[in-house]
């Protein structure tokens, strides 16, 4: 389903001074599964999703008001398909990305109702002439977002920067699979929740990739995360993967000590 | 301040609300620092003067002159999207080209319309001498504000209409958050170009219309415009922040038009009170810099800048 081939991810800046961010990245995955990146910070897991996701792309730094150059080389087959020579947005239509700030889904300057109405469209032709959000739409939202205990009844017309964080997070992971993607991309989405939440949302992930049979590959630094719902898991560490566990392999590591495993790994340099 | 003098600033109010609709679009929804309106409103007039000149059907040198704004801003789109040339200064690159064509277009600096047939005399003649069979007589300043009045209301409301729809969230999406559009699938590259080009087709409608209204073209007229089309974009933000929290789209496109005319009926009374043609441009930027002045006001063309230059 997802088969990456030779992955560099190289950011280039204006001096000429280079990072090499990923190194030979060669991984595949198989459809449906749950793919867990696991390693201690920097190690490239983000970058990773990024490249899957975006692919090359600049951007401007703010303090040095310099651009940065992101390149990605390599080859990324989604279902054969070859996409790394694919515009960002095309890539959208397929893959589904919550990145660690939930704000990145959604834009200031629409209300709650109206990022959802351009997220429900995103595998679809738009329109000129509908408008984006018709009453059907609204329910279908509310009904959506209710059923994940918040009310949000009043709230539709709010501006999105009016949510706390953690209601952000609710509300981009339901904005990233409200239509169904191929493969979904979840960087650290229950950061922000209390447990009660958090236990509740990585449900409802599981019910959702299991029921629609959607790939996922899934940043955490919940060790109990990647036991519970894990079918393949990558350890990385500064832009290499370093070590796999097959689906096979798990079967046979005890909960305990895979806990173990995950743990020291974090801890060791 | 007396009847003449309010008919005609109320006339130069509401051409400058047309345009300032596509300033609107380009500074406020794309969020482009587009300087190419200083082109694309005299390319507009100067089109309309020459053809119909030439005796071509008015309403179809209207739709003719839209249509080369619409293309004008196509151009500096692709420059900035597909060639990454810094928004401010693809436009510039455009209305610095637009100069000449519009030179090539009238072959004289200056081109009047004459006798010839215009939207607005034919109007006229259509409302006032056929339907009330030229019992009453009406001013042509009054005429020409309640016709000008129509169209405004039209573009505010299709305008209204349009950012509302799929393609129009999408458009606010991709002039607010590239990156967040991007990830809901929208072709943000394709949308910051039709932005920019209905910003332009609106900007050459103001200049089609008021080389109909003042019967001739200039060249030169465009020197200074994107500086009045801000002064009422901004009033109307500095008000639309006073009365509203958040973002009403409704009341933002209304703010435009009432900015314009808060703006005009500035210079006009200047005028009155006797300061020369002279400093017309310095009032302006006096207008400018106090709606620049309002906070939230400077942060918002302070990201559009910013932005210009990525």
């Amino acid at each position: 389903m997802l088969e990456l081939h030779d992955i560099n991810m190289v950011v280039k800046k204006h001096t000429g001074h280079y990072i090499n961010v990923l190194n030979n990245i060669s991984i595949n995955i198989k459809e449906g599964e749950c793919v867990f990146l696991w390693g201690p910070n920097g190690s490239g897991k983000s970058s990773l999703q990024e490249a899957i996701a975006v692919g090359n792309s600049s951007y401007i730094d703010d303090n040095t008001d310099s651009v940065i150059n992101k390149v990605v080389e390599g080859s990324i087959k989604i279902k054969g398909k070859e996409i790394n020579y694919m515009h960002p947005y095309q890539r959208s239509f397929f893959i589904s990305r919550v990145t660690q700030n939930p704000l990145d889904m959604f834009s200031n300057s629409l209300t709650l109702e109206e990022n959802f109405a351009l997220a429900y469209k995103r595998n679809q032709q738009r329109s000129f002439l509908k408008k984006a959000v018709t009453d059907r739409l609204r329910k279908y939202f509310v009904e959506k977002i209710e059923k994940q205990g918040m009310d949000i009844e009043n709230r539709l017309t709010d501006n999105i920067t009016s949510f706390s964080g953690g209601e952000l997070q609710i509300l981009a992971f339901l904005a990233a699979t409200i239509c169904i993607p191929d493969l979904l991309l979840l960087d650290e989405h229950t950061r922000d929740l209390d447990t009660a939440n958090s236990i509740k949302m990585e449900q409802l992930t599981n019910k959702f990739i299991k029921e629609h049979n959607v790939t996922l590959v899934w940043v955490t630094h919940n060790p109990n995360q990647v036991v519970q719902y894990g079918n393949r898991i990558f350890f990385m560490r500064s832009g290499s993967i370093i070590k796999e566990i097959t689906p096979d392999e798990k079967k046979t590591i005890p909960d305990s000590e895979l806990i173990k495993l995950l743990k020291s790994f974090q801890q060791e340099n | 301040m007396s009847s003449y003098a309010f008919w005609t600033a109320c006339v130069q109010a509401l051409l400058g609300s047309i345009m300032c609709f596509g300033v609107f679009i380009s500074f406020r929804i794309i969020r482009f620092p587009d300087l190419t309106c200083d082109g694309t409103f005299p390319l507009g007039a100067c089109i309309t003067a020459s053809l119909i000149t030439i005796g071509i059907n008015p309403f179809l040198v209207t739709l003719i002159a839209i249509f080369s704004g619409f293309i004008s801003g196509w151009i500096t789109g692709i420059l900035n999207v597909k060639f990454k040339i810094p928004g401010i200064v693809a436009s510039i690159l455009v209305m610095t080209a637009l100069y000449s064509v519009n030179l090539l277009i009238t072959s004289n600096p200056v081109i009047s319309i004459g006798k010839n047939k215009t939207i607005f005399t034919i109007m006229y003649d259509f409302f006032i001498k056929k339907i009330s069979g030229s019992y009453f007589f009406v001013n042509n300043d009054i005429f020409y504000s309640i016709i000008l009045l129509a169209i405004v209301i039209i573009i505010k409301l299709l305008l209204d209409y349009f950012l509302h729809t799929e393609y129009g969230i999408a458009m606010q999406s991709a002039g607010d958050k590239p990156k967040s559009a991007i990830a809901q699938a929208v072709n943000v590259d394709f949308l910051i170009c039709v932005g920019i080009a209905i910003g332009n087709g609106l900007n050459a409608l103001g200049g089609s219309l008021y080389a109909q209204i003042q019967k001739f073209a200039d060249v030169n007229m465009g020197v200074g415009m994107i500086i009045v089309g801000l002064a009422s974009v901004y009033i109307g933000e500095a008000l639309e922040k006073k009365f509203y929290t958040e973002k009403n789209l409704f009341f933002a496109t209304l703010a435009v038009i009432i900015g314009s005319f808060l703006y005009k009926f500035a210079i006009a009374i200047a005028l009155e009170m006797g300061l020369s043609h002279d400093y017309f441009n310095l009032i302006t930027a006096i207008i400018v810099t106090i709606a620049l002045l309002i906070p939230s006001v400077k942060n918002d063309i302070h990201q559009v800048i910013k932005k210009g230059y990525s």
